[in-house]
């Protein structure tokens, strides 16, 4: 199947996720992704749990499908031979510091140079022109972005699971360079596109900014509820949880009929009603006799157990080889009916090297 | 409710101008009026797009109708306008002449509504039958999974079902969904940028694209740190509140004017901590623990940094471990982030024509 960004060359530089996981993206809707590493790789290559003798899942997820080239970019030669892909390349992303990339000469300026059409991404914590590099992680930006806060049970902020704010500069990283290039094919012009992690996470948070803030409590952890949704909660079964979701009407018969002909005047006592209801069943049949009448809810699952669910295996988000472990999960999009899946597994380090060369039209071997 | 200041947090920017690749683009948008496909629309709106929104709540036949108290009401009303801002509110009846309505447009954006209004997934692949060049972006709450079919799920029911929930929080017992819909704006996301990249096809190739994403599928796709240690170990990761599952110390800690977070990721990093906090002699082993020892003892180093941090300001605390290469920062409210210097020199909130204050688009864009 031809893909939507078949012909379009991305060179990438950065460990890790938030600028990996947006040539990710680029990769699986078909770009050509090559990956600059050191001569020692991607520190990523060995972060977290193992999913092969050569690397981690992290960076088999990250990467997947990609190509690898190593480059020493502190020798000249190196910065020369950069500089040759580079001009080849229709996007250059790129999510080591602003002043690291400045000391490799690597700076949008210097690679206007390069490239004057060329699609220029610098993922950082807090913008290119950010007069301190100050140093962030995911969870330092959740705590500084408000999302922390916003999450938790009464009086308790706690940090969301998943390295979200990576993930949104990520996703923002590859919506951005998708539009840059739509806006060059148009002016015939190379464009800037600057991701700030920090920049994101705020973003992500205006579901919650609702007139500014001055009604409602739009500003405090709210535990499982939302303040402009159904009446919400996580109850607990006799052997799990279950999250449900009533709407702001009548609970109605169906409902009062599950639990025992009690009638519940509101949708709150419902929920209350439904709490001790649950209590004295499984998750399993608790959901089986709430979907039936038309409640929305779900299992909180646990990691094994969205794995095994069939919306995960067999909605083909992953593929499991037999007797083995998957390489990454596969894309969230699917074009045109097929799912998008990852082009092969991450790449050795330099393995591309001299192919590459020759595929990109960058003859200097 | 809440016990906040009202803030003033009134600082906006102009809206950024439309980018030339997207003058003249046509959106078709048949939403409910805050699913992720809403989302979609605005973003492509904010690029510069036309989008003519009609609302699939109301157009659907048979939708429930919600009763929500006045303070609910209200708070929807806000988010309806902030998520149409810059859309152009067609009226529902322009669904009778489907046709008519979609000839000309570039963009059509669905969600779990919009397709019941369509009359369900056939009815949607007849339309786009007959309109090849169309981009077609059906954003789903859990897409072709289950037998729900997408119709009967909720952001909080989506996180639940897709490990989220189950992995945020301090205990088993006490996970928590995140405190704003992070499964939609992911799926927005997706959706957006395979719309994106269906443009640049089309421009190829002059052909259409069907763009499926769902809710659930965006957010498995981020399960990957969790599903690691799963594989690798056949563990079941278990949440850890704010600290970090193998790295430490790393949590939040009180100051006496409010919280900062603190990562200690390298032997060097710790033994700098363990200078400027102070180990005294009962103490004289912690600065030589490894990462392993201070994870296993993460409790008692707490401890003894919150005795420290506590009885400074959170400035003080920050300026002193900045200083030592650590990472750290404030835990702010939101009424804090939107009001700070940093969101302000960023430019993060824009005024929309229909006067709401929303996000700006989250990255900045200009030539090179």
């Amino acid at each position: 199947m031809a893909l939507p960004l078949d012909g379009v060359r991305v060179v990438e530089m950065g460990y890790y996720t938030a600028g990996p996981v947006a040539g990710r993206y680029l990769r699986d809707l078909g770009a050509d992704v090559v990956r600059i590493e050191p001569g020692d790789g991607d520190p990523t290559r060995q972060a977290g749990g193992k999913a092969s003798a050569a690397w981690s899942f992290l960076f088999g997820q990250n990467n997947a499908g990609k190509q690898s080239l190593s480059l020493d970019l502190k020798d000249p030669e190196g910065a020369r031979r950069l500089g040759l892909l580079l001009e080849q390349a229709d996007v250059f992303l790129c999510s080591f510091p602003p002043d690291v990339m400045a000391r490799l000469h690597l700076s949008p300026d210097d690679c206007r140079e390069l490239n004057e059409e060329l699609v220029y991404c610098g993922v950082s914590g807090f913008g290119l022109d950010a007069p301190v590099a100050q140093r962030a992680l995911d969870v330092t930006i959740q705590a500084q972005a408000g999302m922390m806060n916003l999450t938790g049970h009464d009086g308790r902020p706690t940090k969301i699971g998943i390295s979200i704010c990576d993930d949104l500069a990520a996703q923002t990283a590859a919506f951005g360079i998708l539009a840059a290039l739509l806006e060059r094919d148009a002016t015939g012009t190379g464009q800037l596109v600057d991701v700030a992690i920090y920049d994101a996470a705020v973003w992500a948070t205006e579901y919650r900014w609702p007139t500014l803030l001055e009604s409602l409590p739009f500003d405090e952890q709210l535990g499982n509820t939302d303040p402009c949704s159904g009446v919400e909660d996580v109850v607990a079964t006799a052997d799990g949880r279950l999250a449900v979701s009533l709407p702001w009407s009548d609970p109605g018969p169906e409902l009062s009929e599950v639990l025992g002909g009690v009638t519940s005047a509101t949708p709150r006592q419902g929920l209350e009603q439904l709490r001790d209801w649950a209590s004295t069943r499984t998750t399993a049949e608790s959901v089986s006799r709430l979907d039936a009448v038309g409640v929305v809810c779900s299992p909180v699952n646990a990691i094994s157990e969205v794995m095994a669910t069939a919306m995960a295996v067999d909605g083909e988000l992953l593929d499991i080889p037999d007797g083995g472990m998957p390489d990454a999960i596969n894309s969230p999009l699917i074009i045109d009916g097929a799912r998008l899946r990852p082009a092969g597994p991450a790449p050795e380090l330099d393995e591309h090297d001299p192919d590459l060369w020759v595929q990109w039209g960058a003859h200097d071997q | 409710m809440s016990d906040h200041e009202p803030s003033t947090v009134a600082t906006t920017t102009e809206p950024a101008k439309a980018l030339a690749a997207f003058v003249g683009l046509r959106v078709v948008e048949l939403t409910s009026d805050r699913s992720a496909a809403a989302m979609t629309g605005r973003m492509l709106a904010q690029l510069g797009a036309e989008c003519e929104r009609i609302d699939a709540g109301s157009a659907a036949a048979g939708a429930t109708m919600d009763d929500p108290p006045a303070e609910v009401a209200s708070g929807r009303a806000a988010l309806a306008m902030m998520y149409g801002a810059g859309k152009q509110q067609r009226d529902p009846a322009a669904l009778e002449d489907l046709d008519g309505l979609l000839a000309g447009a570039d963009v059509l954006l669905v969600d779990d509504a919009g397709i019941r209004a369509l009359g369900g997934r056939e009815k949607l692949d007849a339309v786009l039958s007959r309109f090849p060049e169309l981009i077609c972006c059906p954003v789903t709450a859990v897409g072709g999974h289950g037998d729900a079919g997408g119709s009967r799920a909720t952001e909080l029911t989506v996180e639940a079902a897709a490990g989220v929930l189950g992995t945020t929080g301090h205990s088993l017992e006490e996970t928590v969904r995140a405190g704003f819909p992070v499964g939609g704006i992911i799926a927005a996301l997706n959706a957006v940028s395979g719309t994106l990249a269906a443009l640049i096809r089309r421009r190829r190739t002059g052909e259409g694209t069907r763009v499926d994403t769902s809710v659930f599928d965006g957010l498995f796709f981020f399960l990957g740190t969790f599903m690691a240690k799963w594989l690798a170990a056949g563990t079941e990761p278990k949440p850890v509140g704010n600290r970090h599952p193998v790295i430490g110390p790393w949590n939040d800690y009180p100051t006496s004017d409010g919280t900062v977070v603190v990562c200690v990721a390298t032997d060097a990093a710790w033994g700098r901590l363990c200078e400027l906090v102070g180990t005294g002699e009962e103490r004289a082993d912690w600065p030589g623990w490894s990462n392993n020892e201070r994870v296993a003892r993460q409790d008692e180093i707490d401890s003894w940094l919150s005795e420290w941090t506590r009885t400074r300001t959170s400035d003080d605390v920050l300026s002193q471990i900045d200083h030592l290469g650590v990472p750290c920062s404030r835990l702010q409210s939101l009424a804090e982030v939107l009001d700070s210097q940093q969101t302000r020199a960023r430019g993060l909130i824009e005024e929309a024509s229909n006067g709401a204050s929303i996000a700006r688009l989250p990255f900045r864009l200009r030539r090179l």
